[in-house]
């Protein structure tokens, strides 16, 4: 597998890294959770992404402070993270495990951890309330934990992570388990936390939905980075695959014969009602030809789509 | 930094404190605590009458034999074990070592709510054992159920400290806890010579026996345990006891990483 | 799409399950297998094994200076003192009871462990659903448990004490201990298997009765220390040693006295008593798996 890297730089003041791993290692017993991991994750939203055990949850555990590293270094907003003060004034943590005070109400749950953080008991509440109320758990959350769907229980984990502003967000997986309507209100969430400046780590196979959220993603399988970066600059790197690109049109045969006689074009592939499926090796030149070719060829081109500038894609050619 | 860790522990006290008087363990342990008293009611009503066994004698097997040797370590660690195990298992943990908190706060301020409870009910079951046995007409000794009361204390903060510390290590605190109190301790307790001076169990009894008065002279137990020391010198060796174990424990939990499974 | 039902598919069976004798030992083999992956809880043997070494070196030297005539030299009262000790270290049985009587609470510790899951396991996992899938009944399902946690008792108890009785015969000058004490083999073998089967049916009752290993743990381990204490109170503060009944201690205490011949504690009480005690006690577990059980396989 090759190592990507096609990290986007930034202002000068926005770049100073949010998380810094050299050699990052850490395993249980024999197995590996992470191998050999270097990256530097920038401020703004970033998603990272992985199969099971690919050892995204190793990397959140590490950078949250849960664990050492068996080998490498580790900064976080500059700190060593394992049981650090410091770190955790300015860091949220939303995790990915089902876990909560069940006896406690959501309010007062959140309440305490932020009291833990040396607010006083009035602020707290209040920053337990807005928290709650941006997650729209304020109806429920004077009820206790225990009586909360699967969906609540997330944002309520999700809540007590950024009732304290913290500088950075990591959230593990906060969109597993939600309906719908609840995933819109945490990515809502999510954007609105960076826009207003707070930088958010969030891991999650819901490839596409993090897609919207981000187009930054540090892609790690196997213990090790596999590729960091914009998605479609990552893409661009991979020259061996060929792209592919989707394209309807009300004559596709004939746009397939001139598509055919393109030298960067590897293969056109026709389906039924219109469909072509076509292989590029140069995305650029194709793009440059190909509107001048559709008009010449009057083949009522209705649409014309990328197939594989998706994470999935993306992520598909990188680990096979 | 002195008041900022005070306030954590007295925080997480509060919360631990309302989590323990719904739980289970908590429970268990008051049964637990009933039980002495009860079985002195039961034997001060319906024993047959004997010259030796008096209301004295009565409080002192039953404090003996069932609150200092099992009510009290069984009912201490059962509640303690659970304070850093428990979260561990329940994966809440991440929660309270992710905050600007330090981990010893986290460990003191749980270990200060359960003592908060147990010393106070097991120094009550204690004088509990002494009124159900005065039922019965005889003589009373109210020094040996003094001592007997600050011997249940003692027995309930060293032995929570114990199951706490227990808990920071092992995942299965409870299991190894009991296997200490009643497998290790209940062999090296009766091993004559200094051997039973490793066992809490033997300062314990040195607190509250006083071999050389009644009603601890008439005991025949006591003619097959190992000889005792002064009070006072047990007394500070259980305090040296819990300096020692509290301050291992907060090392520990300073440095231990736990690794939560999904 | 036009829903259809696809009744046809699907046939009566009108064939004859194979009731297969060996459901209790696939459930045995696959638990005792699992219960070895995790190692550290062998560290509870420790004790044991210890105590085996010390009594095999106990007898087996008994025997030896017994052979060898020590005391001989001694006079009236050497030889008198160095013989009752030689008899008293060559007295299998009571090596073998003290053996147990020493290591009786880690004995408990090993049961509780490797038996307080077995059930409460099953029930918070739901694995019952898919046991009673198949052909497994409850019998075969209770049997295949108390296999296992009779498997690492037996190995805790049994094992010693037959590796002592193995000591003796070797080292007891021309098959004495055989010719003179042979049938006390089989009791002993019998006393240690009973102890191991009453505590098992026990722990597993326990387990049966709730979904958390820990509960049932602290709950059997409770429940025979709990009955242990009680018992010696009652009986002191009543005079009346009967109330060792309470207690498998005591139980087994009096079956020592009556199949082994010892004196350790006086259990000042007929022996059919502690016959009847046993009994109950093991229909009132074996009662309470069954319905725990029943329960369980209903669910599925």
């Amino acid at each position: 597998m090759t190592k990507v890297d096609a990290s986007v730089t930034g202002h000068s003041a926005e770049s100073t890294p949010i998380v810094v791993a050299e050699s990052l290692g850490r395993w249980y017993g024999e197995v590996i959770g992470l191998g050999d991991l270097s990256v530097t994750i920038p401020r703004g939203v970033t998603g990272l992404v992985g199969p099971n055990g690919a050892g995204k949850s190793t990397f959140m555990k590490l950078m949250v402070g849960e664990l050492r590293p068996g080998r490498g270094t580790l900064t976080v907003l500059g700190f060593a993270p394992f049981a650090n003060q410091a770190l955790y004034r300015r860091l949220g943590f939303a995790p990915q495990q089902d876990a909560l005070y069940d006896h406690m109400t959501g309010r007062a749950f959140v309440r305490d951890l932020v009291r833990l953080a040396g607010y006083s008991k009035h602020e707290a509440d209040d920053r337990a309330v807005r928290a709650l109320g941006r997650l729209e758990l304020t109806a429920a959350m004077d009820r206790p934990c225990g009586g909360y769907s699967k969906g609540m229980r997330q944002r309520v984990r999700i809540a007590q992570a950024i009732a304290h502003d913290p500088e950075l967000l990591i959230a593990d997986e906060p969109l597993t388990g939600l309906d719908p309507l609840a995933r819109h209100v945490v990515i809502e969430l999510l954007r609105g936390l960076a826009r207003e400046g707070t930088s958010v780590i969030v891991s999650s196979h819901v490839l596409h939905e993090l897609e919207a959220l981000t187009d930054r993603m540090v892609l790690i399988h196997r213990g090790r980075l596999l590729a960091q970066g914009a998605v479609r600059e990552v893409r661009k790197l991979l020259s061996r695959h060929p792209s592919k690109l989707h394209i309807t049109a009300r004559e596709p045969r004939r746009l397939a014969r001139a598509l055919v006689a393109l030298e960067h074009v590897e293969s056109v592939r026709l389906h039924s009602e219109g469909l072509l499926d076509v292989e590029t090796r140069d995305l650029a030149a194709f793009q440059a030809e190909f509107a001048a070719l559709a008009a010449r060829e009057r083949a009522g081109v209705r649409s014309l789509e990328s197939g594989d500038a998706s994470l999935e894609a993306v992520f598909d050619y990188l680990v096979n | 930094m002195l008041v900022h860790f005070l306030r954590s522990a007295a925080l997480l006290a509060r919360m631990h404190l309302v989590e323990l008087l719904s739980s289970k363990r908590l429970l268990f342990a008051v049964l637990l605590a009933a039980l002495p008293p009860v079985l002195a009611l039961l034997v001060a009503n319906f024993a047959p009458e004997r010259a030796s066994f008096g209301p004295g004698m009565i409080h002192a097997q039953a404090s003996l034999l069932l609150l200092l040797q099992v009510v009290v370590p069984l009912g201490s660690l059962l509640v303690a074990s659970g304070l850093i195990a428990d979260e561990v298992e329940g994966r809440t943990i991440t929660y309270l070592f992710t905050r600007a908190t330090p981990r010893a706060a986290v460990l003191i301020g749980r270990v200060a709510a359960v003592l908060v409870l147990l010393v106070p009910l097991f120094a009550l079951s204690a004088w509990a054992t002494a009124l159900a046995a005065a039922q019965r007409p005889g003589t009373t000794y109210p020094e040996a159920v003094q001592s007997m009361i600050l011997a249940a204390a003692a027995g309930a903060l060293v032995y929570s400290l114990i199951g706490a510390v227990l808990g920071v290590l092992f995942r299965r605190a409870l299991v190894v806890a009991l296997a200490y109190a009643f497998a290790i301790e209940g062999f090296i307790a009766n091993v004559p010579g200094s051997t039973a001076r490793l066992a809490v169990q033997y300062w314990l009894r040195s607190l509250a026996i006083d071999s050389e008065v009644e009603p601890w002279s008439k005991m025949s137990e006591l003619s097959t345990m190992v000889a005792l020391v002064d009070p006072d010198v047990a007394a500070v060796r259980l305090a040296l006891i819990a300096v020692g174990v509290i301050v291992f424990g907060v090392a520990m939990v300073r440095r231990r990483q736990y690794v939560l499974t999904s | 799409m036009k829903a259809t039902t696809h009744a046809e598919l699907y046939r009566p069976f009108r064939g004859q399950l194979r009731r297969s004798p060996s459901t209790a030992l696939v459930l045995a083999r696959s638990g005792i297998r699992t219960a070895y992956r995790s190692k550290w809880p062998l560290l509870l043997f420790a004790v044991p094994l210890i105590q085996t070494i010390v009594r095999c070196f106990i007898v087996y030297f008994a025997f030896s200076l017994k052979d060898s005539g020590l005391g001989a030299d001694l006079g009236v009262g050497g030889k008198v003192a160095s013989a009752a000790l030689l008899q008293a270290f060559s007295n299998v049985e009571q090596q073998i009871v003290a053996l147990l009587t020493i290591t009786q609470f880690f004995t408990m510790i090993v049961l509780a462990w490797y038996g307080a899951g077995l059930i409460a396991d099953d029930r918070r996992l739901k694995a019952h659903l898919l046991y009673f899938a198949r052909p497994v009944t409850k019998s075969g399902y209770i049997l295949g448990k108390l296999l296992v946690v009779g498997f690492y008792g037996s190995l805790a108890i049994v094992l010693p004490a037959t590796v002592v009785i193995v000591v003796a015969v070797f080292s007891s000058p021309d098959w004495a201990f055989v010719q003179e004490r042979g049938s006390k083999i089989l009791m002993v073998e019998l006393y240690a298997l009973l102890w191991v089967f009453i505590h098992a049916l026990g722990i597993l009752a326990i387990s049966s009765l709730t979904k958390r290993k820990i509960y049932a743990l602290v709950a059997a381990v409770g429940f025979f220390v709990l009955t242990n204490a009680v018992a010696a109170f009652l009986s002191e503060a009543l005079d009346d040693s009967r109330w060792w009944m309470m207690s498998m201690f005591g139980n087994f205490g009096a079956l020592a006295n009556e199949w082994l011949g010892m004196r350790e504690r006086e259990f000042n009480w007929p022996v059919e008593y502690t016959y009847f005690v046993l009994v109950g006690v093991a229909l009132a577990f074996t009662a309470i798996l069954y319905r725990q059980v029943g329960r369980m396989e209903r669910e599925a």
